[in-house]
Formats: C-alpha cells, structure tokens, sequence
C-alpha cells in the first residue's frame, strides 16, 4: 500500500480501514468469498444456459400437460406417481447431472491447462480454499436451478390439476436433489483435479451414469432370475451384488426421503423400483399368476446415504492431495 | 469478464474489501489509460491493453518487490514502448525484477542486470559499469557534416590521427573506429578551425548489452 500512496497511483484514502479489517476477513473470508461469487457468477451463469436446462428438465411436466387428459384418471390421481421417478430420471440424472458433470470436469483442469489457474494460486490463498470455494459455487448454481425447475414444474402440475400429493412431491424432490448434485458434483471435480485432462474426468462420471442406466435395463433383468444353485435367491442376492450397485443405493436413499414424505409408498413407485433392486416380485405360492411387490432392505436408506457420501469425499480428498502437489506452469 | 471486475476480483484474492478493491482498481486503470475502458470486457482488448491489465492486477495489492516474467512479450512495438515506459515510472517507487532475453529492452528499464549463463549466474553489475567493463577495446563513432566526403578523405590521409578504420555509412554518415578517442576529437576541432566544416551530429556508439552477453558467454 505504502507504494501507491508515496507514488499516488492508488489514493491512499481508498486503502483506509483495510488495515482495520480483522485477519479472518482478511486472510479466510474474503478471497473465499470472491472465489465463490466469481465461479458463479462470471465462470457458470448465463441466462441462456439456466433457461435451456430448466426447460430440458421440464419435458416431462409440460408433455405430461399437453397429453394427458384433463382430469387425469383416477389411479393417476397422485402426482408423485407420474412424476416422481421419472422426473429424477430424466429431469436430474439424465440433464442436469450431465450439465453439472459437464461444468465440473472442467473447473480445475480446464483452467490449469489454460493457465488461469496459475494466476489464482500465485495469491495468498490455499490451494483447498480454491477448490472448496469452487465447488460450492457450482452445487449452489445448480442448487439455483433445481429449486427454479421444481418451481416451474410444481406450477405446471397445479395448473393441470389440483393434485392432492403436491406437498410431499415438492418436499422429496426438494430433499433428494441436493444429494444427487453433492455426490456427482463432488466425484468429478475430485476426478478434474486428480486427473491431467478434462476429457478423462468428464467421461468417467459420465459412463457410469450410463453404465447405471442400461444395467437397470439390460443386465439386471436378467440378474434378477432365481439362481441356480439357490432357487429362493435371485443372482443379484446370492452375489450380494447390492453392495456395488450405485443404482440400487442412489434409489435406497430416494426411497428413504419418501418414508418420511410418502408414508405410504404406491404399487406404482414400486414397480418402477424393481429393475433397480430396491423391490422384487415374490409369487404367490398357491396362486402363482399373482405376485406382490416387496421392498428389498439390503441397506437402510441412512446407510445408502452415508455410503454415497463417502464415496464422493473420498474421491474429493484423494483429488485434492493430487492437486496441491501438482506443479502449476503456464 | 471487465478490467475493472477482473482487478477488484484480484483484490479481493489479497483480501481487500469490495470497496478498497473497487477504488484501488480504478486508480489503476486510470493510471494505465484504460479508465474509458471499463465497459468492455477483457477479451475485446488489444495485447497491449490486456498485458496493462496484467500488470495493474500485480500492482493491486501495493506491492514493494514485482516480479515480471517478458513482461512485453507478443507485444507489437507501441505495446512494448507503453509497457517499459510504464515499468520506469514504476520503479521509481518499487523494487522491480524484470526476467527477459530481449536486451535492448532491459538496457531501457533496469539499472542493474544480472545475467545467467547455463543457469548459473555469471555477473551481478550496473548495465553502465558493465558496458565499461567489457566494452571493446577501440570506440565507434558516428560523424555527419556538412561535407562528409571531403572530412573522410582528411581521415583516411592522416592514419598516424589514431584512426583505425573510417568509412560512409548507409545513412551517408561518416563511421569512425579509434583507439584513442582524444586524438580524434582533437583532429576533429582542427578540421573545424582550418577547413570551416559544420557539424551536424558526432556521436559515440554505445556498446549493446548484448554484446556484452556474447562476450561472457564466450568466456564462459
């Protein structure tokens, strides 16, 4: 300071109460704080892109608006039969996972390619402080555009019927979204920062998401047939292959979230939930044409949950080792 | 992203408060001449504008020592100019370690130059004190007149003057190579006084930093 006060390029009285600041704002808060704005507001937002992913993740709310019959019939009664799932399919883990997925990937290495991230650890902030500054940014953006689409798509419901379930709907959208975003957001930026290029910490979150879905659709099937050497066991239960399904956890703690809002979960749901291993069709042993859903319980839903949680501060740990050992040129 | 965003955000990384920041940032950007400029975003910037921004986001924060790396790199030759013009005004106030491989230009901003060889450090001196010390044996100079044939003819006849080698430019000047300069500054004022020549320019070519490089490169 004392530099441009003697030579007047910066007015001496612009710097008073800087000293005055305490440390904490000064050292911790502050350079956070502009790290955090700065990823939100200059790095992620636009209005073009905030429109385009809410009006991708509304698809489905707004053809269910044009098809479907006003009032819809009576066993559609309940919006979280419509939507529920499929909303968190294909509104979260199909468009704004991949977004957030795709904004991640690129935050770290991107910038350490392009050199800008040379010029942000050459100032006095820690190398965790830039990455935790970051990734907060990006879950609260994407935070941002989970709570505007479930308002658009809660309004679009309401207009097409009064609906007697949009409360508990709203509330487990609103709860399990943000663990969607946490576990994929914090895996791929531990992944941008462990890994030298964009690509490969972009297309690692990427393929598992889609390795997720066709299993549920082409490989589970076929897991889920009584084994042969125990026919009461299906071959997913007798290789205890729960305990590596992502699929089957990511739904096990959407689950938990509807215990609480949905104390009574319908057939529907169920059945949805069935090719990824949280219900199973048990056969009625006299009556073998008539079978009843039943809810798996490999896991508890709390269980699911912290497991997911630690996968994704593992990744994130291990990433940020890798990264404030990384030697930053331009 | 603006310049003037762009600095605040810079001041922000050293913890200064928005307010600072902002405030700070202006007075650098009117320093620089780019006060009219805080509406455009960086990337419609020039080189030059951008490597001022650069610069004034190093200045943010008032540092005592800078450390600049070809800080006129990529530069067209305004650019350049701006920039080392800039780097002198600031030295007068700060310490600053400017790193390069273009001489000339250090030879313009710094008074003191150290300079590497093979990564070692060969010499450590004032530019003046260094160009004394490794400068040639004989000096140049340059002569223009109002007749130079007539002065390089007086020249070449009078060898035992201390003039080496004397010769017309491309320029049409007159280049003089000697041994001993006070031979030839006296021969000169004779010329004035017998022949009644007018002297338009008589210089001596000072040695470049460069040349001094090659010499310590060599020696190394």
């Amino acid at each position: 300071m004392n530099v441009f006060q003697g030579k007047g390029i910066v007015r001496s009285e612009n710097f008073k109460g800087f000293s005055a600041q305490s440390s904490f704002m000064k050292d911790h808060f502050i350079p956070f704080s502009s790290i955090f704005k700065k990823t939100f507001w200059v790095d992620l937002h636009s209005f073009k892109r905030l429109a385009f992913i809410i009006l991708a993740m509304n698809i489905m709310p707004i053809l269910m608006y044009i098809y479907f019959p006003k009032p819809t019939p009576y066993e559609f009664a309940s919006v979280n039969d419509i939507l529920g799932i499929g909303q968190i399919i294909f509104a979260y883990l199909l468009v704004c996972i991949p977004f957030l997925i795709f904004s991640s990937a690129s935050m770290i290495s991107e910038e350490i390619s392009r050199g800008t991230m040379l010029i942000l650890v050459s100032k006095p902030v820690s190398r965790k402080k830039i990455v935790i500054g970051k990734f907060l940014a990006i879950l609260s953006y994407f935070l941002l555009i989970h709570l505007t689409s479930l308002g658009v798509t809660s309004i679009l419901c309401l207009i097409k019927q009064p609906f007697n379930d949009m409360l508990p709907f709203f509330l487990s959208q609103l709860l399990y979204e943000p663990i969607l975003l946490y576990f994929f957001g914090i895996i791929t930026m531990g992944l941008s920062m462990a890994l030298k290029q964009t690509k490969t910490a972009l297309l690692i979150p990427i393929i598992t998401i889609l390795v997720m879905f066709l299993s549920v659709f082409m490989i589970k099937p076929a897991l889920f047939q009584p084994c042969i050497f125990n026919k009461n066991l299906t071959y997913y239960e007798a290789f205890q292959l729960y305990h590596f399904d992502l699929g089957y956890h990511i739904m096990n703690v959407y689950l938990g979230i509807l215990d609480i809002t949905f104390p009574e979960i319908s057939q529907s749901v169920a059945g949805m939930l069935v090719n990824w291993g949280n219900y199973k069709i048990v056969y009625n042993d006299i009556f073998p044409e008539e079978f009843s859903l039943v809810r798996t319980h490999y896991y508890s839903p709390i269980a699911s949950l912290i497991l997911l949680l630690c996968i994704g501060l593992t990744f994130f740990i291990i990433g940020i080792r890798i990264f404030k050992r990384r030697e930053i040129t331009s | 992203m603006t310049a003037l965003d762009y600095l605040v955000f810079m001041a922000q990384l050293f913890g200064l408060r928005k307010s600072v920041a902002r405030a700070g940032a202006r007075d650098l950007l009117e320093f620089f001449g780019l006060e009219e400029e805080t509406s455009k975003t960086i990337a419609e910037f020039s080189g030059g504008m951008k490597q001022k921004v650069g610069l004034a986001s190093t200045l943010i924060h008032g540092p005592k020592l800078l450390i600049l790396d070809e800080p006129t790199t990529n530069l067209d030759p305004v650019g350049r100019k701006s920039i080392i013009d800039y780097i002198k005004q600031l030295s007068t106030d700060m310490s600053i370690f400017v790193s390069s491989h273009i001489l000339s230009e250090i030879e313009q901003m710094c008074e003191e130059v150290t300079i590497l060889v093979n990564g070692k450090i060969v010499i450590t001196d004032k530019i003046r004190d260094l160009k004394d010390k490794y400068s040639l044996v004989e000096d140049k100079f340059v002569l223009d007149t109002d007749d130079n044939d007539l002065v390089l003819r007086e020249f070449l006849s009078s060898r035992d003057e201390g003039i080496k080698k004397a010769w017309i430019g491309d320029d049409s000047k007159i280049y003089i190579i000697t041994e001993q300069k006070r031979k030839l500054q006296e021969f000169l004022s004779n010329l004035i006084r017998e022949q009644g020549i007018l002297i338009n320019d008589f210089h001596q070519v000072e040695v470049p930093l460069q040349d001094v490089f090659i010499k310590l490169m060599e020696k190394e």
